[in-house]
């Protein structure tokens, strides 16, 4: 450890802390003014003499009501739980015994499967969400049934399928940096393939799975692009936003708007501020060299 | 001989799922862009008749996609270069300087990651408005008029105000993601080189950047194909291309010509553009930032 | 099952040719048959929520019910009405009857016509119908896109346009201007207002030119002159006549004559209102717009302001004043299941219940609850008479202009053309002003841009 200071070193310190505070600020401050525009009436936005950094006048909650009123966001909230939640779920499921395949083991057409998992990084999901829409459109007038549009299930499963790349690609980067010697003692112990992978790959890659999830939640719960062309009644809280805003917006209700932001924004911060000790050490562990 | 084929089994039975699911919902409808590049059809009622690579010709002439296109590629570049040096640089302080409230730092500086791209559109709408903007009226209440401007309006600025709040939400996570490289290299490599007399500003040349050299290079291909999405997102509610497409960027533009133009089929040849578009530049990029990798 | 729905489908028949035929005149007769064909039917109305809410709506609905009993209404209102409608019509639910007006910043009813996605309606305009609205509301390109004599397009809803300003700053007791009117007082009255601090025009997006250019355009022009720009004629912007109308255009939005913040606001997500409240705040003397802004900026208009609409200035020597009939329109998908109700639902539009229930309707402010009366005219003779008491005496007026001597009403848009790559009408004609605003291109560079585009438009057309 360095621990002489050089004479230098106090403006080096002062130029450091100016840095740092002034990014602190440039994201404390919008997302707080928010925060206090979120109880402010409609007259306080709009008009001559209007001062955007004046506190509220009175604590205009209402606005918290109407939001959640109109952009139905008890039942949103709902939905986002549940589709969150089944994706992050099939997506483990799924990229946790491809990415160790994939990883540890020689077969043959695996650089293809890595090469075609490298190359879904690339495909942005923004244009090929018509494409998946009118195929499950199409599922549906094939087979008479109502099924593949608007379904819970669906969405989750699609979330999960854009997030496979991704998520092989970080976990079998993680799985590479294991020794093989766990696996060799594994099986002189005689467990068999699929033992040695729940029991004893899996728990290690812990660190990793955690960064997967607190990643893909965010992408998840902050989606709006497909869940906006795929759903309709069961739509999603970014969704529902995303309305609200749409119509406050040609309505001018901003205090409304602005209530709707906080609502989506709160659940996020809380969950943040619980966990955001795990996300970094995650991180830190996650073998993310490249 | 046995254990080669259960394990092929295994192997098989690991990744199905994954390739079913990739092909499914990601391939198939990628391969649906591509063959409706080729059309010529209507983006509502997909009424179509095919006419080869004309799409792909008209794109060339096509000035406004030239704009959106030079507009995207400056974008992806001071997004990359700006947040790479502030993230490095802040990674690099919150890694190793010693003073008072890194973790509150840390954590402060991740907030913008996780919220909603439209909570952000609507934050930067608040700092942005011409009169009664945060920003202005701050410049206005510490007397620097001359520093206020028309941060949505002026064709000069406005492509840079977007890049600003592009690399505002972007710090965050890549700093967090080279602090943890950072933290990976050992403590004994620091320690030789401050025996050696380095200064912190050598050290950090001389160890700590070349030693996350190859994270860095990684994250690259990050920054082009979430660039590329991002911006999209952020142009569409923040200023939808103006003024007078000074901040269109390729996939808003592909948005508009497949719905506002009744031209689906070019749009979608937009889209396959901007696919190898983005593999070629990863590829590029990754080539030339090829090193001899340090291993510590 | 199935049988049901072949005798649904001969009932439906008859009642069309009989409609066709004109013996449906006879008003109890026409009510069996409704009630008969009605049974049980589901008729899907999609209606865009914008300033006028979501309650004329209802009304409507209850009313149709009412009148063709079996009937049941199902109503789809939304703000991103285009988005919606673009998926459900992709999954082949398409709706029956489709309120979305043209010259929406999304495009939706232009891109449905390029597409040939909406159904030839000229049958529901018989001579009775076309007898009871307003003279030549039907001839323009907005009710016949492409120009083949054929309505594919009702107008329910207008609005003459012009230049809207703060009345009480040309009027009464606190005037301080005098209201131009050729283009000559117009500009001298910038001149005047900027040594006074204020600006002299703003206007809420690059889109709301549309009405002032066709308005300028037959003013400078004649009517002959801007029916065949609307055909994309190729001398439109390189004649005389065209290049006035872009001179004056360039002159109007260059930073002399428009406030400052206009470009960055227009871009701005719900910036447009912004714009607009400039002009209420005093920032800016004049706008183009609509009547549909006093209602769509209630809620932040002080009690004692006063709106006031003057059609764009003319030039000097021209006898006569051109006004823009502003109209909305509704329209009927090509697959819309229940064609022949859809028919009738928009000739109900028409009718003396519709009428009056738009001109009765009110907009609720959210956070206060109050209301306010924000009458919907429909184009049929004598609607604009009978607004109800409590409408503001501007809105009385903005209707009467048209009846003034000397007034030509001008309606129509840019004809529809087959779909062009690369070309988004609204962004090739209105945006470079934005640019003309900042200094990024010139009046010539835009009139290159137009010739092209009328060039390309004209190659398109069918």
């Amino acid at each position: 450890m360095n621990k002489k200071h050089k004479p230098s070193s106090i403006i080096y310190k002062v130029f450091i802390y100016v840095a740092l505070i002034a990014l602190a600020i440039s994201i404390i401050v919008p997302v707080a003014w928010v925060f206090m525009a979120s109880v402010k009436t409609n007259s306080e936005f709009i008009g001559a003499g209007t001062n955007p950094w004046a506190l509220p006048k009175e604590f205009h909650y209402q606005n918290f009501i109407t939001a959640f009123r109109d952009a139905q966001m008890g039942e949103f909230f709902l939905n986002s739980v549940i589709v969150t939640a089944v994706a992050l779920i099939l997506l483990l499921i799924i990229a946790l015994p491809a990415s160790y395949a994939i990883s540890r083991f020689d077969f043959k057409g695996r650089k293809f499967l890595n090469a075609m998992f490298m190359a879904g990084l690339f495909i942005n999901i923004n244009y090929i969400v018509v494409p998946i829409f009118l195929m499950l459109s199409g599922a549906n007038k094939a087979l008479h049934v109502e099924f593949f549009l608007d379904n819970r299930f669906i969405l989750s499963l699609i979330y999960a399928s854009s997030a496979l790349p991704f998520t092989i690609y970080l976990l079998s980067g993680y799985f590479k940096t294991l020794p093989k010697g766990f696996e060799e003692a594994a099986y002189i112990d005689g467990c068999g393939h699929f033992k040695t992978m729940t029991k004893i790959m899996i728990p290690m890659a812990k660190p990793s799975i955690l960064t997967v999830i607190m990643f893909q939640f965010l992408a998840f719960w902050n989606e709006y692009i497909i869940a906006y062309t795929l759903m309709d009644d069961h739509g999603t809280l970014a969704m529902g936003l995303k309305n609200l805003m749409a119509v406050e917006r040609t309505a001018t209700n901003y205090g409304i708007m602005y209530a709707g932001l906080v609502i989506v924004m709160i659940p996020v911060l809380v969950l943040y501020i619980c966990v955001q000790k795990q996300l970094t050490q995650g991180m830190t562990l996650g073998g993310l060299k490249g | 001989m046995n254990r080669g084929k259960s394990q092929r089994r295994f192997v098989f039975a690991c990744l199905a799922p994954a390739v079913i699911l990739v092909v499914l919902f990601i391939f198939v409808p990628t391969i649906n862009v591509f063959r409706m590049s080729l059309y010529r059809m209507g983006g509502i009622t997909n009424k179509k008749s095919f006419v080869g690579f004309s799409n792909f010709i008209k794109l060339m002439d096509d000035k406004n996609f030239l704009e959106a296109m030079q507009n995207s590629i400056a974008i992806i570049v001071l997004v990359t270069l700006c947040t790479i040096v502030i993230a490095v640089l802040f990674a690099a302080l919150l890694s190793r300087g010693k003073f008072k409230g890194k973790n509150f730092f840390r954590i402060i500086f991740y907030i913008p990651n996780i919220l909603s791209i439209v909570v952000i559109a609507g934050i930067f709408g608040a700092i942005y408005n011409p009169s009664t903007g945060l920003l202005n009226t701050f410049l206005e209440a510490i007397h620097l008029d001359g520093l206020k401007h028309q941060w949505m309006g002026d064709p000069k600025i406005v492509l840079y105000s977007v890049i600003f709040a592009l690399v505002w939400q972007a710090i965050g996570y890549y700093m967090v993601m080279y602090m943890a490289s950072m933290a990976a290299i050992p403590e004994d490599l620091y320690e030789a080189a401050s025996l050696d007399g380095a200064t912190e500003i050598q050290i950090f040349f001389k160890v700590t950047l070349p030693l996350i050299w190859s994270n860095i290079r990684t994250t690259l291909t990050f920054y082009i194909i979430s660039t590329i999405n991002l911006s999209f997102l952020f142009v569409q509610i923040m200023t939808n291309g103006g003024p007078n497409g000074k901040t269109e960027v390729f996939l808003n533009y592909m948005y508009k010509q497949a719905y506002g133009a009744g031209v689906y089929g070019y749009g979608m040849a937009i889209g396959v553009v901007v696919f190898i578009f983005s593999f070629v530049l990863a590829a590029i990029v990754n080539k030339i930032t090829d090193r001899e990798v340090l291993e510590f | 099952m199935k049988m049901k729905m072949v005798k649904k489908l001969v009932a439906l028949s008859l009642v069309s040719a009989m409609a066709v035929s004109g013996l449906a005149a006879c008003g109890s007769s026409k009510d069996d048959d409704s009630k008969s064909e009605g049974d049980g039917k589901v008729l899907k109305v999609a209606a865009f929520e914008g300033g006028n809410g979501t309650q004329i709506w209802e009304d409507i609905k209850e009313a149709f019910e009412k009148e063709n009993e079996g009937v049941t209404v199902e109503l789809e209102m939304s703000s991103e009405l285009d988005q919606d409608l673009t998926k459900e019509i992709q999954n082949g639910d398409v709706p029956d009857v489709v309120y979305y007006n043209l010259g929406q910043e999304s495009g939706f009813t232009e891109t449905m016509l390029k597409e040939g996605a909406i159904a030839d309606i000229s049958d529901v305009f018989d001579d009775e119908l076309k007898g009871r609205l307003l003279d030549g509301i039907l001839d323009g390109t907005d009710a016949q896109p492409y120009g083949d004599g054929k309505i594919y397009l009702a107008p329910i809803f207008y609005t003459p346009t012009g230049f809207w300003y703060n009345k009480n700053l040309f009027e009464g007791p606190n005037a301080k201007y005098t209201l131009p009117t050729t283009w000559e007082e117009f500009f001298a009255l910038g001149d005047q207002a900027k040594k006074d601090g204020v600006s002299l025009f703003t206007f809420p997006q690059a889109g709301y030119f549309d009405a002032t250019m066709y308005t300028m355009l037959a003013q400078s022009g004649g009517m002959d002159f801007y029916k065949k720009a609307l055909q994309y004629d190729a001398d439109t912007w390189t004649s005389a006549e065209g290049k006035k109308v872009l001179d004056t255009i360039g002159k109007l939005v260059s930073k002399d004559y428009t406030q400052a913040d206009t470009v960055a606001n227009a871009n701005a997500d719900g910036g447009f209102k912004i714009n607009q409240q400039n002009v209420i705040d005093g920032k800016a003397l004049f706008m183009p717009n609509g009547n549909w802004v006093i209602s769509e900026m209630a809620a932040s208009t002080p009690s004692d302001y006063e709106w006031g609409m003057m059609p764009a200035p003319k030039w000097d020597g021209d006898t006569q004043q051109s006004v823009y009939m502003f109209t909305e329109q509704m329209w009927v998908p090509a697959d819309a299941p229940n064609m022949d109700l859809a028919k009738e639902f928009v000739k109900f539009m028409y009718s003396d219940t519709v009428v009056d229930i738009l001109l009765a309707n009110e907009t609720t402010n959210k956070e206060t609850g109050e209301t306010s009366p924000s009458p919907v005219v429909a184009p049929v003779k004598g609607a604009a008479e009978k607004l109800p008491e409590g409408v503001s005496q501007t809105t009385k007026d903005c209707y009467a202009i048209t009846n003034q001597e000397g007034v030509v009403s001008v309606t129509g848009k840019w004809a529809t053309t087959e779909p062009i790559e690369g070309l988004n009408m609204n962004d090739a004609v209105y945006k470079p002003i934005e640019s003309i605003n900042t200094g990024d291109m010139t009046v010539d560079d835009w009139q290159k841009q137009l010739v092209e585009t009328w060039q390309k438009c004209a190659e398109a057309a069918k």
